[in-house]
């Protein structure tokens, strides 16, 4: 797989951050994480059947409870299993259970983790879309993630008119097809990603304002887009530079464990 | 000894701090006066009530009771009620329990207490009888003949081995054993002593002025800090008397206030709004009554409700503030001369108060915190709890839980309580202030709001509701009537219609568990969608989910929805309807009822707006039918939707007239040369021809829309279409736009603005003087530069805030800007021009009236009242359209004599 690092200003960086290592590799048996490092892990959100009820067990109750809400059994089992892989990863870095850890919600209702056994100097964010998850990790730098797989058949050009800046949405013009599709979502993943790292929320006015950040705003969060499998666009946006990123994967059942 | 002004300055002894010296002391200076009253019964006087203290002290301690010994007493309120508990308490600790507990309660409490004895009626049948003999506790049989006095009565039974500790009980020793109330925690107990309850019967006597002559008529129960020291023990400190009624009864408080003539009374505001509703049939009687003051306090009195009994009984209503811990009272309003101030519960009467912050540190008037307390009234500390007393006691001040902020002149005003505050998302919610907004809408008599769990937010807010008799609305009636009161976090996500909100004994409305209790009214179950914009949402969303039915309440999320797909079906959604929805608005309440309401607010209201199914979604404007039916030739409105339009006219105007209203729809752009009001005439000649294919047609519009009505009026007449009538609501003749106004005029108006301005207070003089600049300023720009966004601007001056929505900023702003350039030409018709009255007519009427000048047909000049933009609003609509329908019948008689 291809590792691509875009970002918004290159030339407003002190200097360019690479990625190390090989990406989405099987993480060491004991992962530690400086603050110069932001963890970015890739888990499939499929054939975890056997795992389920132990995940779910992991969960709070109000996890639970949402659990059971959703209408149809994949999006509960997926949302079973990214809440519940989240702990585990989580877990890991905090030296905690899944199931000690507490979540609250911050401004705009961003998950964040608080409680005794949370390490609050620790910051993540999620997303999952069909049948990958993302989760970034980093300590004392805020993140945010989005990852979406991508549709042909979006209404692509309708979108981006409406929720995009003026500047992706002219980026779009002459693509058609499958360039078209990629284009669209990597601009939607990005400014979702900002809007998530930022913490402001998707805002109530007509157009996200995060979908055009200013120039300095955009220096001092560097945006990186990221592949983590075909099909798929996501983009990381994390506080500050001076990071290295490692992509990790979360281990198959089968596979050798780790977490 | 007379009662003071002050509680603290002493004159001679110091006050009695323990119960049996307090009745001594009275009994001494006046041992005839009356004490307790019962109904039925004969006065118990001072000298009586002492004689029962000793005797029942006696006979405790010969049954094996003395002090420091836990007596519970499970007695039906009254007076009985009332002397036991003065009488136990004087010689042991008594524990009163409601007598409505079920057994389980009973056993709790009981062991909990670790009760030595147990006093009941002879022969009462009561769970705790069974109860206290299966915990082996001694049951002590209460009994009265038919001559007793009012609470007086003999004991009986065997309890076993002689007392500790005989004889009466002093400062020190614990009078009273109660339980919290519970609402956030399990209950704890709270001892109070000797010194506590008398402190507190002496404050509550020193800020409510009781004198010997005082008689307190209780309703409240007795075994409940409330009325045992506010109403009880404080009047018998003031050597007044205390009227003790079997408990409170709406329909017989009236008898009871006619046969004893109390001067006062002390109740929970939900027994006073009980006492309102009836008092309503009985007005004679409460007028009558020489009432020094009503009492309010155990929980929140809604300002309405304290206006009302003011002026039913024509008394003043002192709200207190208290708490057991407190041996009740805290904090009192003071009685007048002094300053009542409604919403706050008065300043501090006995204990010293304060406000305090999470870390411990007091905090300055006008800043929110915990409210704690100390006092001589204040209880030492939780009986066998030490967290709780860890918790709840820093620094010496005791932690109330309940946040509050002081004033600068020492009112305490109460916010919420800690635990009760709702965090919804990150922000946090007082549950009290949603109770008052809520409480100002006519039809709600309770309101209680409380926390549901909610999946991304973790907490969010509900209210349930009870309806006044005879009063109607609908849960969504009142949840818009709170949204224009509350920012929109603290709004309700639901208003739920109870017929009785489930209330602790002593009438206090308990917030917590009630999400769990009404949890099932929430539970969203299927409903189908109920008019055409939910039905056609519905199966939008239905495409999308790829699934086969969409209930209205489900939320988008839950159903398999991510941002990106409601991104995607916000932009169906504008194909369909002229509104724009942002995806924030939409996450606050992702369902299809929510935005089914979003697009009728938006869009013309009345009869249910849908899109005319043969209307392609690429079309730039859109038909909405206001009211369809009708056989008279229909109206077509012209609207941008910023006031002009039929909202308000419809149901004025008949079931017989046919309405709609035309707009440009999301997809209008500007066209790329020529009159932009001719392009957008024609395109809504286009829409209007593709729901009437033929005429006869009337138009109308208003300010800037009556131009492109105009136009399509003339397309129409000259694509052999019958006209009858265009209608102009005040529009401006475009060429003439931008005469300056005379100097006269203005001059002329100067007296009116004189007089306007001096009744305004400062700042809002400030702002106007500062509007009104910016208008001119604009106005100015406009006439030097007239292609300039200069009327634009000036408009959104004069727009309400929530008209000055997103479709103003993405369609209108420029087609309302560009179509002041179009130039009329002669116009063959019929045409009304409507001319709003309070907009100074005399210098905008050459404006308006210039369209004589193009007009070859009859025009006729109507004048209607109201300004520039709120002529067709209420309250003006209901004139409006009588005008409008007088002129289109005018305009078809015409036409009839023209045919012939």
């Amino acid at each position: 797989m291809a590792t691509e690092a875009t970002t918004v200003s290159d030339d407003c960086l002190k200097r360019p951050y690479s990625p190390e290592g090989v990406p989405w590799a099987c993480p060491p048996a004991s992962v530690g994480l400086s603050d110069r490092e932001v963890h970015v892990w890739r888990a499939c959100l499929n054939g975890h059947a056997r795992r389920l009820p132990a995940l779910l067990a992991g969960l709070s109750s109000d996890e639970q409870a949402r659990a059971a809400q959703y209408r149809s059994w994949k999006d509960r089992v997926r949302f079973i299993a990214a809440h519940g892989f989240l702990r585990k990863i989580l877990g890991a870095y905090a030296g905690a259970a899944p199931a000690q850890l507490r979540f609250r919600r911050g401004l705009h209702g961003k998950p964040e983790l608080c409680g005794p056994c949370g390490e609050v100097a620790l910051r993540f964010n999620m997303s999952y879309s069909s049948d990958f998850l993302l989760c970034a990790v980093a300590r004392g730098r805020r993140v945010g993630l989005d990852v979406e797989r991508i549709r042909p058949d979006l209404p692509a050009v309708a979108v981006a008119r409406r929720f995009l800046s003026p500047e992706a949405f002219a980026a779009l013009r002459g693509l058609s097809g499958g360039k078209l599709a990629r284009a669209f979502f990597e601009a939607w993943t990005s400014m979702e990603a900002r809007c998530k790292a930022t913490g402001e929320g998707i805002d109530s006015g007509p157009k996200l304002s995060c979908a055009a950040p200013r120039p300095r705003e955009a220096s001092r969060w560097p945006l990186l887009r990221l592949r983590p499998a075909p099909g798929y666009a996501a983009a990381l946006v994390v506080e500050g530079h001076d990071w290295t990123l490692r992509r990790w994967r979360y281990p198959q059942p089968g596979a050798a464990r780790n977490i | 000894m007379n009662a003071t002004k002050d509680a603290k300055r002493q004159q001679g002894p110091s006050p009695p701090s323990c119960i049996y010296d307090l009745i001594a002391a009275r009994a001494e200076v006046s041992p005839d006066a009356p004490a307790v009253l019962a109904p039925e019964r004969a006065d118990l006087s001072y000298r009586g009530l002492l004689d029962q203290v000793q005797r029942v002290v006696q006979s405790l301690n010969a049954l094996g009771v003395g002090r420091k010994d836990r007596v519970a007493v499970v007695l039906p309120n009254g007076a009985q009620m009332a002397v036991a508990f003065l009488t136990v308490a004087a010689g042991a600790t008594c524990a009163p329990l409601n007598p409505g507990y079920r057994a389980p309660e009973f056993e709790f409490y009981l062991s909990d207490l670790q009760a030595r004895a147990l006093i009941l009626r002879a022969g009462a049948h009561s769970p705790a009888r069974e109860v206290a003999q299966s915990c082996g506790i001694p049951v002590i049989e209460l009994s009265t003949g038919p001559t007793t006095k009012a609470g007086a009565f003999t004991l009986a039974g065997d309890v076993g081995a002689g007392p500790a500790l005989p004889g009466f009980a002093g400062p020190e020793d614990t009078a009273l054993m109660l339980h919290t109330s519970g609402t956030t925690s399990q209950p704890k107990i709270v001892p109070l002593t000797h010194a506590n309850l008398c402190a507190s019967a002496h404050n509550i006597m020193a800020s409510l002025e009781l004198q010997p002559a005082d008689r307190c008529l209780n309703v409240m129960p007795l075994f409940h800090i409330h009325g045992l020291i506010a109403a009880v023990l404080a009047s018998l400190a003031a050597g007044g008397s205390v009227v003790c009624t079997p408990g409170f009864d709406a329909q017989r408080f009236f008898e009871w206030l006619r046969k004893f003539g109390p001067t006062w009374f002390t109740a929970a505001p939900t027994m006073h709004q009980a006492i309102l509703s009836h008092a309503v049939s009985r007005a004679e009687d409460a007028g009558k009554n020489l009432l020094r003051f009503i009492r309010s306090c155990s929980s929140a009195l809604p300002p309405q409700v304290m206006a009302e009994l003011e002026s039913t009984f024509r008394a003043p209503v002192i709200e207190a503030y208290g708490m057991t811990e407190a041996a009740h009272q805290v904090a009192s309003n003071p009685l007048p001369p002094r300053e009542r101030k409604p919403g706050t519960v008065g300043i501090a009467a006995g204990p010293e108060v304060a406000i305090m912050d999470d870390a411990g540190n007091l905090l300055k008037s006008g800043e929110t915190g915990e409210i704690v307390i100390r006092g001589a009234n204040v209880t030492r500390g939780y009986e066998n709890n030490p967290e709780a007393n860890q918790s709840a006691f820093t620094h010496g001040w005791f932690r109330t839980g309940d946040q509050g902020v002081l004033n600068s002149d020492g009112y305490l005003r109460i916010t919420g309580r800690i635990k009760e505050i709702i965090n919804r998302g990150g922000e946090k919610v007082s549950p009290r202030e949603v109770d008052e907004a809520l409480m100002e809408h006519a039809a709600v008599a309770q309101a209680v709001t409380y926390a549901v769990p909610h999946p991304r937010l973790g907490e969010d807010v509900v209210a349930a509701v009870v309806l006044k008799d005879n009063a109607s609305a609908t849960g969504e009636e009142i949840r818009h009537f709170a949204a224009g009161r509350l920012a929109d976090h603290k709004v309700p996500r639901r208003v739920l219609i109870v017929s009785e909100i489930p209330k602790g004994p002593t009438g206090k409305l308990r917030r917590i568990g009630l999400s769990e209790r009404l949890g099932h009214l929430l539970r969203t179950e299927f409903l189908a969608p109920r008019n055409p914009v939910e039905k056609a949402l519905a199966g939008i969303w239905a495409e999308l989910l790829a699934t086969d039915r969409v209930g209205v309440n489900e939320d988008f999320f839950l159903a398999g929805g991510g941002s990106l797909l409601a991104a995607e079906m916000l932009v169906r959604v504008s194909e369909a309807f002229p509104v724009e929805i942002p995806l924030g608005e939409f996450f606050e309440r992702p369902t299809v009822a929510h935005l089914g309401a979003i697009i009728q607010q938006l869009t013309v209201s009345g009869a249910g707006a849908v899109p005319v199914h043969n209307t392609p979604s690429t079309a730039a404007s859109t038909v909405m039918p206001v009211q369809p039916r009708g056989e008279r030739p229909p109206f077509f409105m012209v609207s941008w939707g910023l006031s002009w339009d039929m909202r308000d006219m419809a149901k004025h105007l008949g079931a017989d007239q046919p309405l709609y209203s035309v707009r440009p729809s999301a997809l209008l752009g500007l066209p790329d040369e020529g009159p932009v009001a001719r392009s957008i005439a024609s395109r809504h000649v286009e829409a209007i021809r593709a729901v009437r294919p033929h005429g006869p047609y009337v138009l109308g519009g208003g300010c800037s829309a009556g131009i492109v009505a105009f136009e399509m009026a003339q397309q129409l007449v000259a694509a052999g279409e019958s006209v009858p009538l265009v209608v102009l609501f005040d529009v401006d003749y475009p060429p003439s736009r931008f005469l300056p106004i005379p100097l006269g005029v203005r001059l002329l108006r100067a007296p009116r603005t004189w007089r306007q301005l001096r009744r305004m207070t400062g700042p809002e003089r400030l702002a106007r003087i500062r509007r009104r600049a910016r208008i001119w300023k604009d106005g100015v720009l406009a006439r030097l530069t007239p292609r300039r966004k200069g009327p634009l601007r000036a408009m959104r001056h004069r727009l309400r805030p929530e008209e000055a929505d997103i479709y103003l900023e993405r369609v209108l702003a420029p087609i309302i800007d560009a179509v002041w350039d179009y130039a009329p030409k002669p116009y063959p018709g019929r045409m009304a021009l409507f001319l709003a009255t309070d907009t100074a007519i005399w210098f905008h009427r050459d404006r308006r009236l210039d369209w004589r000048r193009v007009a070859s047909g009859e025009v006729e000049v109507v004048i209607i009242s109201g300004e520039h933009q709120r002529a067709l609003l209420e309250p003006h609509a209901r004139c409006a359209a009588g005008k409008l329908k007088a002129c289109i019948d005018q305009a078809l008689r015409a036409q009839a004599r023209a045919c012939r």
